[in-house]
């Protein structure tokens, strides 16, 4: 870190409300360079957190600063790049006319948003599409043209909600290395509902539950939590079925005459259970095995 | 600078290539540019002297109107004139029909129409019959009665001390004899420009509704308000765009059906005096400077009409919405009548509406308005009143669009 320029985004004591639904309790932690994967189910408060990292909502109570600007002054948009869930597009532009347009909106000029524009096309295999209208683009396309959108400004801070979703495996391992590298000199923050895209790229994890930060720290440090929870068993069917009401389920596939389970239990689910390695979707599926599981892959 | 007008570009780009806008576009141009040819469509008739039927196209009528206009244009309207009207008219018979439909007063009487209809308004006549026991001693009599009138019309309901001195300051302006122009032209520019005016507010809305509420619905908002300009620059742009979209939209319908009305009805009148034209206060302007002023209130009234969209379009998350308030703003004052005899606020009121902008008899109208000691007829108070609105509306808007949460 010796010679780095230090980038410290403050999180201090953030609330939001709706009426008298509660989206995000008292959230209070500070992030530097490195990539965070923020998870949390449905309702959890993710996507609330994102837009008021990105001043799109305002909080109830708190204050979100970044290295002392504060996020609602114009200099703090200008080093942020903002992926979304749901972004609106232009039907009727190019991806060209769509990049150019969010170049001028961040107040990049013409001949270096054009290379720019080039180059992320590029990046994100949209570069024979460029002349094309997006409303003929497909999911995933769509989803490749928002990350490159977000990545005109070369921002310091990366805010990416569900940024994966649509993409097929080969663009999101693509995208999985690109955010790793870009992560050494940013703060890149990214939601997902698929764990194993947050288990290869976040250095920290985050995870929130009703609104609340529960969990924060090193993939290491947040399977720490179930460590010794996760447990391999093979059962009959009927058993299967019993500890299926019981216990969140992880894995379950016909094996040997028998049902094989990995479930996640405080104590041994059976007699010849076995101890296994935890994983974070374990741990996912742990904290949020009651809540709705709309959305959720591994 | 290039930066602003690069997100100007833009902004017009996805108003420009929203379906909705070109089809109200496509709507309107035609409808604005053929309706002037409305009027020449169809056929007149009247009966001829063995008591025959004869049709005559609307076309032919006009174009024998304007003849007839432009012979006697340049003539003072005096004692000679207008005995000379009289004497045509003795020619027409009243009994049984129309008079207008006989072929006399096709061929004697309908050259003198115009100067039988201010004569009439003048010495308050019940019809023909009077004009034709029109004397001349009566006719010689024509601008006294004229300026009495004036001055009675004028100083009636005149409010302070101050519009009355205005009134009184505009009738020794006023020439001691009138001299008759033809302005078929620029009458068929005032009469087609208002419905052509309100078909552009229409399309006003349709264009604008979405400035900011196409952004709200499509998601875009997010992107936009999270960029370095998203809270600023972009939104001068929307304003700019909007405001310079309903301004060029004006100015051609304006351009198209000038340029058709002076080529069908000639271009003569443009000097003549504000006294010619029936129902407005005589200001001390020519028939040409009228229009010129009817234009530029009906560009006013077309920005302010687009600002007050963009604000609604800034607070209404659906550009449905807007277009429906917007229309109703535009559609509902034209069915409110202000009754006789209500004092005169009321009329300057529902002036300030954009229809009040859009009328020439309106813009011309006998109320003036009085700030501070200061009386500003209406025709420059409507384009000064929409200019304060389009900022105070374009603030508003700037706020609504920046302040919006996404939730």
């Amino acid at each position: 870190m010796e010679g780095m320029f230090v980038m410290e985004l403050i999180i201090d004591r953030v609330t939001k409300n709706y009426g008298s639904k509660i989206a995000c309790d008292r959230i209070s932690t500070t992030l530097h360079n490195g990539v965070y994967g923020l998870l949390g189910a449905n309702g959890a408060g993710k996507t609330t957190l994102m837009r008021m990292l990105c001043g799109l909502s305002k909080p109830a109570s708190g204050n979100i600063s970044y290295n002392g600007i504060d996020v609602s002054q114009g200099e703090y948009r200008d080093i942020l790049g903002y992926l979304p869930q749901n972004f609106g597009y232009y039907p009727e532009f190019t991806a060209q006319d769509f990049m150019m347009y969010l170049a001028a909106l961040k107040g990049i000029p013409k001949s270096r948003a054009k290379a720019k524009t080039a180059e992320l096309l590029e990046m994100v295999s949209l570069k024979n599409e460029a002349r094309k209208k997006i409303k003929t683009f497909s999911g995933g396309m769509k989803q490749r043209l928002g990350i490159a959108q977000a990545m005109l400004n070369d921002p310091q801070i990366l805010i990416l909600d569900e940024p994966t979703a649509g993409l097929d495996p080969k663009e999101r391992v693509k995208f999985r290395n690109m955010i790793s590298r870009m992560g050494t000199d940013r703060i890149i923050l990214l939601s997902t509902h698929i764990v194993s895209d947050i288990e290869h790229i976040a250095n920290t994890i985050l995870v929130m539950k009703g609104g609340q930060l529960i969990h924060e720290g090193s993939l290491d440090e947040i399977i720490s939590v179930i460590s010794g929870k996760v447990w391999e068993c093979i059962v009959s069917a009927k058993t299967a079925d019993e500890l299926s009401l019981k216990y969140p389920i992880i894995n379950t596939r016909n094996e040997n005459g028998g049902v094989f389970l990995r479930l996640v239990s405080d104590e041994k689910p059976c007699e010849n259970a076995e101890n296994a390695q935890a994983t974070l979707e374990d741990l996912y599926l742990y904290y949020f095995n009651e809540e709705t599981t709309e959305g959720y892959a591994i | 600078m290039n930066l602003f007008f690069e997100l100007v570009r833009f902004e017009l780009k996805k108003i420009l290539r929203r379906k909705r806008t070109v089809i109200v576009l496509a709507l309107v141009m035609i409808v604005g540019a053929l309706s002037v040819f409305g009027v020449l469509i169809g056929a007149s008739y009247y009966t001829d002297e063995n008591g025959a039927e004869v049709a005559i196209s609307r076309y032919e009528e006009e174009m024998r109107e304007r003849r007839n206009g432009e012979a006697l244009s340049g003539r003072i309207l005096d004692a000679d004139l207008i005995m000379e009207a009289v004497e045509a008219y003795r020619n027409v018979p009243l009994e049984g029909g129309y008079y207008t439909d006989t072929s006399e007063y096709r061929n004697h009487a309908m050259k003198y129409s115009e100067i039988y209809g201010i004569v009439r308004i003048t010495f308050h006549l019940s019809g023909v019959e009077e004009f034709q026991n029109l004397t001349r001693e009566q006719a010689e009599q024509f601008d006294a009665v004229r300026r009495k009138n004036m001055e009675q019309e004028m100083m009636n309901g005149a409010g302070s001390e101050n519009v009355r001195r205005y009134r009184q300051k505009c009738l020794n302006n006023s020439p001691e004899t009138l001299t008759y122009e033809y302005w078929g032209g620029y009458y068929r520019f005032v009469v087609i420009m208002f419905t052509t005016a309100i078909m552009a507010g229409a399309a006003i809305a349709v264009m604008i509704s979405g400035i900011f509420s196409d952004e709200y619905a499509s998601g875009a908002d997010s992107l936009i308000l999270s960029s370095k300009h998203g809270k600023g620059l972009v939104i001068g742009a929307k304003l700019f765009t909007a405001f310079l979209l309903s301004a060029a939209l004006i100015t051609l319908l304006s351009v198209i059906s000038l340029i058709e009305s002076l080529i069908v009805w000639g271009t003569n009148g443009a000097n003549g005096s504000l006294e010619l034209v029936v129902g407005v206060f005589p200001y001390p302007i020519t028939i040409g400077q009228a229009a010129l002023f009817y234009f530029i209130c009906m560009l006013a009234g077309c920005v302010m009409f687009a600002a007050i969209t963009a604000l609604f379009s800034s607070k209404l998350k659906l550009p449905f919405n807007t277009i429906v308030v917007m229309i109703a703003l535009l559609i509902i004052p034209l069915f409110i009548s202000v009754p006789q005899g209500a004092p005169a606020w009321v009329s300057c009121l529902i002036n300030l509406l954009p229809i009040g902008m859009f009328t020439f008899w309106h813009v011309m109208l006998e109320f003036q308005y009085e700030i501070f000691g200061l009386v500003i007829p209406p025709y420059i108070f409507l384009p000064v009143f929409a200019l304060i609105v389009t900022c105070i509306c374009s603030y508003f808007a700037c706020r609504g669009f920046k302040r919006h949460q996404i939730n």
